[in-house]
C-alpha cells in the first residue's frame, strides 16, 4: 500500500498532464464556440463571503478547505450566526456572496425582496435532539422530562432553532416555566450553555448532538414530537463575484457536499 | 480667555477634534431620532422592560455595595501598602476594565461553574448554584465594574497628604478611625465618583453577565440582555429600551459633573 502510493500519484499526475494538454488542444481547435461548452467550467477565483445558519459552522469550514483546494486562489470567509439575524443584516447591506440557512422562512423575505440571485435551493435537513450533561444526571429521556431541569437552554425564537424548539414543546404538550428558560442568540451558543456552562439541557439539532459527543449526551427525540427543518442555499444579487459563489453553491450540492452534510449528521433535503 | 485657547490650537488639530466630538454625538442623535416617541413611554412600562429594569437596579446596586465592601480596602491596599506584589496586584485589579467582557464570562465559568473549582465547592458542599442566579449576575458585574471603584479611589488616596494621617494618629487615632474620619471624606468627591462609574458599568454589563448567567427572563435578563432580545424581534421596543438606558446614563453624568464641580470649588 504504502509502495504502491507514490506510484499512483504520479500516474495521476501524468493522466492530468494529458488531460490539461487535451484540453488546450480543444481550446485551440474551438475558438469562438467556448461558451458553448458547459462541461468545462472555468476554475473560480477570488474570495467570498458565505453567511451561513451557526449549524453549519463545524461542517462548511471543512469543506471550504477542500474546495479552495479544487479551486486554486479561491478564498471563502465565513459570517456564521443565527439565520434569522443574518438575513435581517443581509436585507440592511451586510456583504455576503451566499447565503445559506437552517429555515426557508429565513431565506423567503430575501427572495421576495429580490436580493437573491436565481433560487434558493434546499441542500440539507436538520432534526431537533436534547442534549444534556454527560451521563445525563437528571434522568432526561423525553421533551417532558424538561421539566426537571433546572435551566433549558432554548435559541431565541427569531432564531430557527428556537422556533422549531417551540414548535416541538407544543406538539409534546410541554410547557417549560419563563424562569427555567435561558434565551442564546443561535444554535452554537444553546448547546454551550450545556458543554461550557451549566445549564441541565438545551434543544438543539441532532448535528450539534453529534458534534459535541462527549462534551453533552444526546437524548433523541421521537418523530411524532420532532420538528425537521429545511436548509436552502441561495446566491445573493449583490454579490461581486456569482461565479465563485455559484461554485460553491454547487459543491455544498455536489456529491462531496453531500457526504461532508451526511456525516456530520444531516439528512438530505426533503 | 477665550481667543487665546482658540489661537492655541491648530486649525487641523480642531477640524479632527471636531470629527471625532460628531463621531460620538451621531449615534446618540440618530437613536433618540429613531425612538417611536408615541410608544417609548409604554414599551418602557410594559411588564417584561419593568421587571429587566427593577432587576439591573437591584443588580448594579448590589454590586456597588459589594465593590465598596472589598473594593475600598483593595484601593487603601494598593496604595499604602510596601509589601512586594503590589503591581502585579494592581495590573491584576485594572485587568477587567480592558479585558473583551466575553473572555471575563468565560473566565468566571472556568472558576465558578459547577465543574469549575471554586463552583464545584460551593454547590457539593453549600449547594449555591452561581451560574443562572441573581447571584451569577452580580458577581459578573462586579468583576467587570469594581475595579472602575478601586482604581478611582486609589488615585485620590494618593493624592492625600500623609501629614493629615499622620496628624489624626498622633491624636490618637487608629487606622481605621483615621480612615474614615479623615481620609475617606477628604477624597469623598472622588470616591462618589468612582460610585457612580462603577453603578453605570454595572447596569450597562453585558458580555460577562449573559455568558455567565444566560439570560433567563424575570432572574437573570437584565435591561442591556432585553434589548439585545427584542432587538431581534422588535426595533421599536429595542429603541425604546436604550432610551430608557440612555436617560440613566446621562442622569449619572450631569449627577457627576455637579460631584466634580463640587471637587473643583473645595
Amino acid at each position: 500500500m504504502n509502495i504502491s502510493e507514490p506510484r499512483m500519484r504520479r500516474r495521476r499526475w501524468s493522466l492530468g498532464a494529458v488531460a490539461a494538454a487535451g484540453l488546450l488542444l480543444c481550446g485551440c481547435s474551438t475558438v469562438g464556440s467556448t461558451s458553448s461548452s458547459p462541461t468545462v467550467p472555468a476554475p473560480a477565483r477570488g474570495s467570498i463571503t458565505v453567511a451561513a445558519a451557526s449549524s453549519l459552522s463545524k461542517v462548511f469550514p471543512v469543506l471550504a478547505r477542500g474546495f479552495e483546494k479544487v479551486n486554486h486562489g479561491a478564498t471563502i470567509t465565513f459570517d456564521f450566526g443565527s439565520s434569522g439575524t443574518l438575513a435581517t443584516s443581509i436585507s440592511a447591506g451586510a456583504p455576503a456572496d451566499v447565503f445559506a440557512s437552517a429555515a426557508l422562512s429565513s431565506m423567503a423575505p430575501l427572495v421576495s425582496a429580490g436580493l437573491v440571485a436565481g433560487r434558493s435551493i434546499p441542500f440539507a435537513s436538520n432534526a431537533l435532539e436534547i442534549i444534556t450533561k454527560p451521563g445525563n444526571p437528571l434522568g432526561i429521556h423525553a421533551l417532558s422530562d424538561l421539566v426537571k431541569a433546572k435551566v433549558v437552554a432554548l435559541c431565541v425564537v427569531t432564531a430557527p432553532c428556537g422556533a422549531t424548539a417551540q414548535a416541538a414543546l407544543s406538539k409534546a404538550g410541554v410547557h417549560l416555566p419563563e424562569g427555567q428558560v435561558t434565551v442564546a442568540p443561535d444554535v452554537d451558543t444553546t448547546a454551550a450553555a450545556v458543554t461550557t456552562g451549566d445549564a441541565d439541557a438545551a434543544i438543539v439539532y441532532v448535528t450539534n448532538a453529534r458534534s459535541e459527543t462527549g462534551h453533552a449526551q444526546g437524548v433523541p427525540i421521537p418523530k411524532k414530537e420532532n420538528v425537521v427543518t429545511t436548509y436552502p442555499i441561495a446566491v445573493m444579487a449583490a454579490s461581486q463575484n456569482k461565479s465563485l459563489a455559484k461554485a460553491w453553491v454547487t459543491y455544498v450540492q455536489g456529491p462531496i457536499g453531500q457526504a461532508a452534510l451526511h456525516s456530520a449528521g444531516f439528512s438530505p433535503a426533503a | 480667555m477665550r481667543a487665546a485657547t482658540s489661537s492655541r490650537v491648530p486649525r487641523v488639530a480642531g477640524a479632527l477634534g471636531l470629527l471625532g466630538g460628531l463621531l460620538l454625538v451621531v449615534p446618540v442623535v440618530a437613536l433618540v431620532a429613531r425612538a417611536p416617541w408615541g410608544t417609548v413611554l409604554s414599551n418602557l412600562g410594559s411588564p417584561a422592560a419593568v421587571q429587566a429594569l427593577e432587576l439591573s437596579g437591584i443588580c448594579s446596586t448590589a454590586t456597588l455595595i459589594i465593590s465598596i465592601i472589598f473594593g475600598v480596602p483593595l484601593a487603601w491596599v494598593l496604595a499604602r501598602s510596601t509589601l512586594p506584589g503590589m503591581r502585579v496586584l494592581r495590573a491584576a485589579a485594572t485587568l477587567p476594565m480592558v479585558l473583551p467582557p466575553v473572555v471575563g464570562g468565560i473566565a468566571l465559568l472556568m472558576a465558578f461553574s459547577r465543574y469549575g473549582p471554586l463552583g464545584r465547592v460551593l454547590f457539593s458542599v453549600f449547594g449555591i448554584q452561581l451560574t443562572y442566579s441573581i447571584a451569577g449576575v452580580i458577581l459578573a458585574e462586579t468583576f467587570v465594574a469594581m475595579p472602575f471603584l478601586v482604581i478611582t479611589v486609589e488615585a485620590a488616596l494618593g493624592a492625600v497628604s500623609p501629614e493629615l494621617e499622620e496628624v489624626s494618629a498622633t491624636l490618637g487615632a487608629g487606622p481605621w478611625r483615621t480612615f474614615l474620619s479623615v481620609t475617606l471624606p477628604v477624597i469623598g468627591p472622588s470616591f462618589a465618583a468612582g460610585c457612580a462609574l462603577t453603578w453605570a458599568r454595572a447596569l450597562g454589563e453585558f458580555g460577562a453577565t449573559i455568558t455567565f448567567a444566560g439570560d433567563i427572563a424575570g432572574r437573570t435578563q437584565t435591561l442591556p440582555l432585553a434589548v439585545y432580545l427584542a432587538l431581534q424581534r422588535d426595533e421599536g421596543l429595542a429603541v425604546s429600551l436604550s432610551i430608557g438606558l440612555l436617560a440613566i446614563s446621562l442622569a449619572v453624568l450631569i449627577g457627576l459633573r455637579g460631584r466634580w464641580l463640587g471637587a473643583v470649588r473645595t
